[in-house]
């Protein structure tokens, strides 16, 4: 690859399920090009440097702090953000599950709890009560609402687990 | 006829005078047995799907079509003289529009200090504004800026700035005795001479970051000659006044939003000189700008809760009376700020007829204090009650045999009853649940320890005011053996058990006002200018309205946080909100409500007093075929809304209005490494009714949380020798992670609170963080056998703590084998 | 954050070349580290070079004779899940597990988490301090309580008193790992493995990184060789909170016990010095010992030998002898745990 920069060079990325080419300086962050470029604003900016956690979107599946990654860093390649949760207009169990713990309470971590949770639940879809918690504990939140977010976590992975096991017989005979 | 009254309101633990306008006669509370259907239900919130959904607009997330973005460049010495200030290097930065400094800022009628001053007291103090096209070139130009600094000697460490030859903050020294707040009952050297025991300590408390997860921030736009702000505010009213008074604008003519806001914890109570100043540089540029704070400059200039030192002296009798109180309270509160009231417990919780406190501010050269949920009884419970388990240790008593034997029925500095009082209760379900009893029959504590040594303590530090009488070489600690551990514990861990009791106000009161409007369809708009900050009052207030419409929660709305969308609603803060507002909303709907059933009477051709509103039905009561559907009777009015008012009522008179609860904590402390690690909280609050258990827990939680953060790592770091903190920034200001939360089981004792309004409700954001460090450091003596006098307990204390432990019992050995009879009666090893 | 330019590196000769040559490029692996401190000023790079697109340098390989090659792009979310490293390794794997977040672990490098610069405030703030260029470390007579015990010479001021943040540096060394560098220029069959505690240098004002890399130097590659058999690890870490932080002091130990003998023993304290510290004459006395209380007292005692605490680390020491005995029964007594 070239040298780009350091002014605005293009860069093309899928941010939940939409392709964009933008023009950003490499040092933009991945989560101001979110904010301010796409206007994808669930995101929070806490500390821009790698110790709140409220920046978490997923990067190619993974749970990562958008503070910390360059836009340019992600050409090609695929984001996904809170906004992107909603499936014809359902939300995801782990926001469902937020809403009946009353897991937010100021709500400005509550994306960046949602996403971490969401990525080990995609990744791990019998995730235990012990992978919840180190999850969550790459999210602070300031409310105070771990006891309500983990119980959140929980109920979720229920969720997801039921599904997967709902599933899997169904996969398995279309493959078979 | 409208009345003027005038009636008594606390806030923040401080009582101030209220008038209020009278209009008839205020609801009576529902009733203790009234069967309630939407209050008392732990209902989801009603905006959570907004929060999950990332929808929910922050002031952090607005975005307006042409938004400017302004960054403030701040000053790197903790005390200094602007000498020369050139901007020249920043207004060349492409994108950059204009740059704010003293020289420039336009007068005002801002009531602050002056928004850029050249006498620099803190770091963090406002040197200049840059307003630019975007926030990159913004904070690009702000290094631009060249700055010439006189650096002028400073003072950043308690202690050090209450000697007399400290570095002066400002030139009439650091500690104002004028302005030392001095409360005296009784006669408290009389108490002590009465006294057949006197226990003495200092404790330190260490300054705490609010850390709000959504930094202070505005965004301001002007629209002819009218202002438009959004703003991460506690007050969205206050706020508004203090900008129409800035501006000279009459007041409807600036409006302040903030419809959802990421944490406040007492921080964003006034108005903020950013707000201030990106309004002004959305004047000068004519559009709207976008001023935000980092995480830095939240970390030093947005407030704190005060570092304090304090001594207290408590006296008692040998049956536990006490007979006096003395608590003197050195408070770090900055380049300027207030003392919060670190005396209340001393004054309040117990009964003791001597009792004199002492509360002085100490300026320092660092960021100017604010409240901080619970702002002073947080700290002021660590010393009172760690005092008090020094005395139960003494006299040989159980820990809540001593408090129940103080127990105050009034509030002694009122002199009036309380209204209504849970304390006793919580300490009953909270011992049990906690399992208080195994602190005899496990050994966790005999009931009376052997008293191995007393040590010389940190001297005291007392530059007015009374000495303490110990005199030089300061209080002594006294350390104990503690009893047998558990079996299961390996030898190198200890166990113990601490509690400790909460009092705080949260009774509200006037003025707070609210409109319920009645659409066409039978839905219902409520709307007040107070705001939700995180606490729920969206769905608290939707509760309330609901259950006195007698109609689904979700038919309700509540606007809230914009100055024009409902009537005067007061600052969120004090825990008053729910006491406040809420009976505002009940009587907005029983207006409303009323309204509907006179319109219904004449349709059902009916008496007033015969019908009856239930479950979207007025009907005739006994007679439910004489009946409309409520949404058949608005429709039938056509596009027209029933209109509701109401307010506030006054505070009872005859009473005092507070919440109290008691905390219990189990802990477990490493001997070997320090750790201290609390295994599990048992939190019992009684708070008058409960309207929604589900977000009263969160709260809970969240207090208990904060409560142990402040416990056990939360501390602002300063660099002694530049003055400049080292722990602006969550790394290094340690905030608990899930990790750290144990166990935290609660309970609200039931019952509501009929005399404090029309709810029986009283304030719960507070008072769960009163009592947790209390507890969690009685705890740890409870474990280790000796007190721990200074928060948080990080390693580098607890292990001192431990060493001094080993000292003591070396020293006894020592003393045993020349043969030495030692350490008295009763003791068990 | 000053503007920069970025390379998405193709190969690894481009990336040294334009490393070794463009004054003002840095090597860019998961940034997790370069990003925070160029945000902070601290540094300002004009040129990011990335080389995390590398995958030839992502792997995890057997060695033959039983050790693990670990490709230095790897993510410690990659290590922390290979099972190798769980039972070959328990130690490193707990390094690992203790490290960040999960966020962090996805993106950070193993090479990047060795060459990462001290967490000191000083250091990352706007403070004197050595590795600024000014004439005084701020931290050798301020607030030091996270910083040194060893190894930093004097307390004059004069020397950094930074200690290395890594954790898996500590577990790394207790396993006795080597670094393989790649040197701009040189053939892959010329790299050198070194030791791993070979790596680290005690940062100065001339020469203010962690590590003795030059310009254009990468870390290529981490072997950690095969333990003896029935050799027990573990790792101790003590932080300030439960998760989420830097150690105050770690422990990495690993013992081989031929019945209640010591035959081995290897210990390793991290948060303490530059580099991961071996408790080398600890070492030496425990070998070929019987275990009995007296000589794990010894052995406490002289994991802190030398120690020469700065004022507000002072309680260090008796951490590091805390962390040092239950690590000591963590890996000789298998009933008591820690
Ligand atoms: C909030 C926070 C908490 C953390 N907690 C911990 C912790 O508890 N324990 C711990 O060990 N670490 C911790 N870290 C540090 C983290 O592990 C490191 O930042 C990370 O491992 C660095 O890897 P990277 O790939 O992101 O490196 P980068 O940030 O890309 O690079 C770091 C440095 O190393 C250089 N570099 C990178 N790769 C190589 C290579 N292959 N060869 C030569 N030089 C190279 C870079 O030029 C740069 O100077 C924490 C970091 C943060 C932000
Ligand atoms: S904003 Fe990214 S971790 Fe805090
Ligand atoms: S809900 Fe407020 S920070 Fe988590």
């Amino acid at each position: 690859m070239e040298r780009r920069g350091p002014g605005p060079v293009p860069v093309r990325m899928t941010v939940n399920g939409v392709t964009y080419e933008l023009t950003v300086p490499p040092r933009r962050t991945l989560l101001d090009a979110l904010r301010e470029d796409l206007g994808l604003t669930g995101a929070k900016r806490v500390c821009d440097e790698g110790t709140c956690g409220a920046c978490t979107v997923s990067l190619d599946g993974q749970a990562v702090y958008s503070c910390l990654v360059l836009a340019v860093e992600c050409e090609g390649r695929t984001v996904e953000t809170v906004e992107g949760l909603i499936r014809d207009g359902e939300l995801h169990p782990v926001q469902e599950a937020f809403i009946e713990h009353d897991a937010a309470q100021c709500g400005f971590c509550t994306p960046g709890q949602i996403m971490a949770l969401k990525a080990l639940l995609d990744q791990n879809p019998r995730a235990s009560l012990e992978d919840i918690r180190q999850t969550v504990a790459g999210n602070l939140c300031r409310c105070g609402a771990y006891p309500k977010i983990i119980a959140a976590g929980l109920t979720a992975a229920g969720v997801v687990a039921a599904r997967a096991a709902a599933k899997a017989p169904e996969d398995g005979g279309a493959g078979a | 006829m409208p009345e003027l009254r005038k009636t008594v309101v606390e806030i923040e633990g401080r009582l101030h005078e209220e008038y209020v306008v009278v209009d008839g006669e205020d609801l009576p509370a529902w009733p203790e047995d009234r069967v309630l259907s939407r209050v008392g239900q732990p209902l989801p919130r009603v905006d959570a799907r907004a929060k999950v959904t990332g929808t929910a607009r922050f002031t952090h997330d607005i975005q307006l079509p042409g938004m400017l973005h302004a960054r403030i460049l701040r000053s790197p010495h903790p005390h200094a003289r602007l000498r020369r200030i050139d901007v020249s290097g920043a207004l060349a930065v492409p994108g950059v529009l204009a740059v704010l400094t003293h020289e420039n800022v336009p007068e005002l009628g801002w009531p602050g200090r002056p928004l850029f001053d050249t006498v620099l007291r803190y770091q963090g103090a406002e040197v200049a504004a840059v307003v630019a096209v975007d926030e990159a070139a913004a904070t690009d130009a702000l290094d631009k800026i060249s700055v010439e600094y006189e650096p002028l000697p400073f003072v950043v460490d308690l202690e050090a700035a209450v000697e007399p030859d400290a570095p002066r903050v400002y030139p009439e020294g650091n500690v104002s005795a004028d302005e030392a707040s001095v409360y005296v009952r009784g006669d408290t050297d009389q108490g002590f001479a009465e006294a057949d025991v006197v226990v003495e300590a200092n404790f330190r408390t260490a300054a705490q970051l609010h850390n709000c997860f959504e930094t202070h921030g505005s965004v301001c736009s002007w629209d002819g000659g009218r202002l438009t702000v959004w703003d991460s505010t506690q007050h969205v009213f206050g706020v508004r006044k203090t900008l129409a008074q800035a501006f000279g604008l009459p007041m409807h003519d600036v409006r302040v939003i903030k419809q959802f806001m990421g944490g406040g914890f007492g921080s964003k109570g006034g108005t903020g000189r950013y707000t201030v100043i990106a309004a002004l540089l959305a004047r000068q540029t004519g559009r709207p700008v976008k001023l935000l704070l980092d995480r830095r400059e939240e970390n030093l200039a947005t407030g704190h809760r005060h570092n304090t030192l304090q001594y207290i002296k408590l006296g008692a009798r040998s049956d536990g009376t006490l007979t006096a109180i003395y608590h003197q309270v050195f408070a770090g509160v900055g380049a300027w700020g207030w003392v919060a009231p670190v005396g209340g417990p001393a004054r309040e919780l117990y009964r003791c007829p001597n009792v004199k406190t002492e509360e002085y501010a100490v300026c320092l050269n660092l960021g100017p204090d604010s409240a901080f949920r619970a702002p002073g009884y947080v700290e002021g419970t660590v010393a009172l009650e760690g005092a008090m388990d020094d005395l139960a240790v003494a006299l040989g008593m159980d820990p809540i045999e001593l408090r129940l034997r103080n127990y105050a029925d009034t509030n002694q500095p009122r002199n009036l009853p309380y209204s209504g009082k849970g304390l006793r209760e919580a300490y009953r379900i909270g011992a049990e649940l906690m399992g208080w009893h195994l602190r005899e029959t496990t050994g966790y504590l005999p009931r009376k320890r052997t008293i191995l040594a007393t040590l010389g303590g940190g001297g005291n530090h007392s530059p007015e005011g009374e000495q303490p009488p110990a005199g030089p070489g300061g209080v002594e600690d006294l350390v104990c053996w503690p009893g047998t551990q558990p079996e299961d514990l390996p030898p190198h861990r200890r166990r113990g058990l601490g509690m400790a009791s909460q009092i705080w106000g949260g009774g509200g009161g006037p003025p707070a006002h609210a409109e319920v409007r009645v659409n066409p369809d039978a839905t219902v708009t409520v709307a007040t200018g107070t705001q939700d900050i995180g606490t729920g009052t969206r769905t608290v207030l939707a509760q309330v309205a609901a259950e006195e419409l007698s109609i689904p929660v979700e038919h309700v709305r509540v606007l809230l946080g914009d100055t024009e969308a409902g009537p005067y609603g007061p600052i969120s803060a004090g825990s008053l909100t729910v006491a406040s507002v809420g009976p505002a909303v009940r009587a907005a709907a029983a207006d409303a409500r009323r309204q509907l059933v006179e319109l219904a009477a004449s349709l059902l051709d009916a008496k007033v007093e015969e019908l009856i509103l239930k479950d979207g039905r007025v009907e005739v009561a006994g007679s439910p075929e004489r009946g409309i559907a409520l949404r058949e009777l608005t429709a039938r009015l056509g596009n027209f809304m029933v209109t509701g008012h109401g307010s506030r009522g006054p505070n009872p008179e005859d009473v005092a209005v507070h919440t109290f609860g008691a905390q219990f904590a189990e802990v477990e402390v490493d001997l070997e490494t320090g750790a201290v690690e609390v295994t599990r909280i048992v939190a019992v609050h009684d708070s008058g009714r409960i309207i929604n258990p589900l977000t009263t827990s969160s709260q809970v939680e969240g207090g208990v949380i904060q409560g142990l953060g402040f416990a056990l790592s939360e501390e602002r770091a300063v660099d002694p020798q530049t003055g400049r903190v080292l722990s602006a920034d969550l790394e290094n200001y340690r905030i608990p992670t899930a990790l750290d939360v144990p166990i935290i089981d609660h309970v609200m004792v039931p019952g509501a609170d009929l005399a404090a309004n029309n709810l029986g409700a009283k304030g719960v954001g507070e008072p769960p963080i009163i009592p947790t460090a209390a507890a969690v450091a009685n705890a740890v003596y409870d474990a280790l056998g000796i007190r721990p006098t200074d928060l948080p307990l990080t390693r580098p204390r607890v292990l001192a703590a431990i060493k001094r432990l080993e000292e003591a019992a070396q020293a006894v050995e020592a003393g045993a084998e020349s043969g030495k009879e030692q350490a008295g009666e009763g003791g068990t090893r | 954050m000053k503007p920069f330019a970025y390379t998405a590196a193709t190969s690894l000769d481009q990336a040294q070349e334009i490393l070794s040559e463009e004054w003002g490029s840095r090597l860019y692996a998961g940034g997790t580290d370069l990003l925070t401190l160029t945000k902070r000023g601290t540094v300002s790079p004009d040129h990011l070079v990335d080389i995390k697109g590398l995958a030839d340098f992502r792997y995890l390989r057997h060695l033959t004779g039983g050790g693990l090659a670990i490709g230095a792009l790897t993510t410690l979310a990659e290590l922390e899940a290979n099972r190798t490293v769980h039972r070959r390794f328990p130690a490193l794997a707990r390094s690992i597990a203790v490290t960040g977040t999960p966020q962090l672990r996805n993106r950070a490098t193993v090479g990047g988490n060795l060459c990462q610069q001290p967490r000191c405030w000083y250091y990352r703030g706007d403070f004197p301090c050595l590795l600024h260029g000014d004439e005084v470390c701020g931290a050798a007579k301020g607030e030091n309580a996270y910083h040194a015990l060893f190894g930093y010479e004097s307390a004059d001021g004069n020397r950094c008193v930074a200690v290395h943040p890594s954790d898996p540096a500590v577990a790394l060394s207790a396993l006795e790992a080597e670094v393989v560098v790649a040197v701009p220029g040189e053939a892959p069959v010329n790299w050198e493995a070194t030791p791993i505690d070979d790596l680290f240098q005690q940062p100065t004002k001339d020469f203010p990184g962690t590590t003795i890399l030059n310009p254009g130097d990468v870390v290529v590659e981490i072997r950690v060789p095969e333990q003896p058999k029935g050799s027990r690890q573990v790792y101790l870490k003590a932080m300030d909170r439960a998760a989420w932080a830097f150690a105050l002091v770690s422990v990495a130990a690993v013992a081989t016990l031929d019945g209640n003998r010591l035959a081995d023993l290897r210990l390793a304290l991290g948060g303490v010095a530059y580099k991961p510290w071996r408790a080398r004459h600890a070492e030496e006395i425990a070998r070929g010992h019987v275990v009995s209380p007296e000589l794990v007292d010894e052995i406490v005692e002289l994991a802190a030998e030398g120690a020469m605490p700065l004022g507000a680390n002072e309680y260090k020491v008796p951490l590091l002898k805390g962390l040092v005995r239950q690590a000591l029964r963590a890996v000789t007594d298998e009933s008591r745990g820690i």
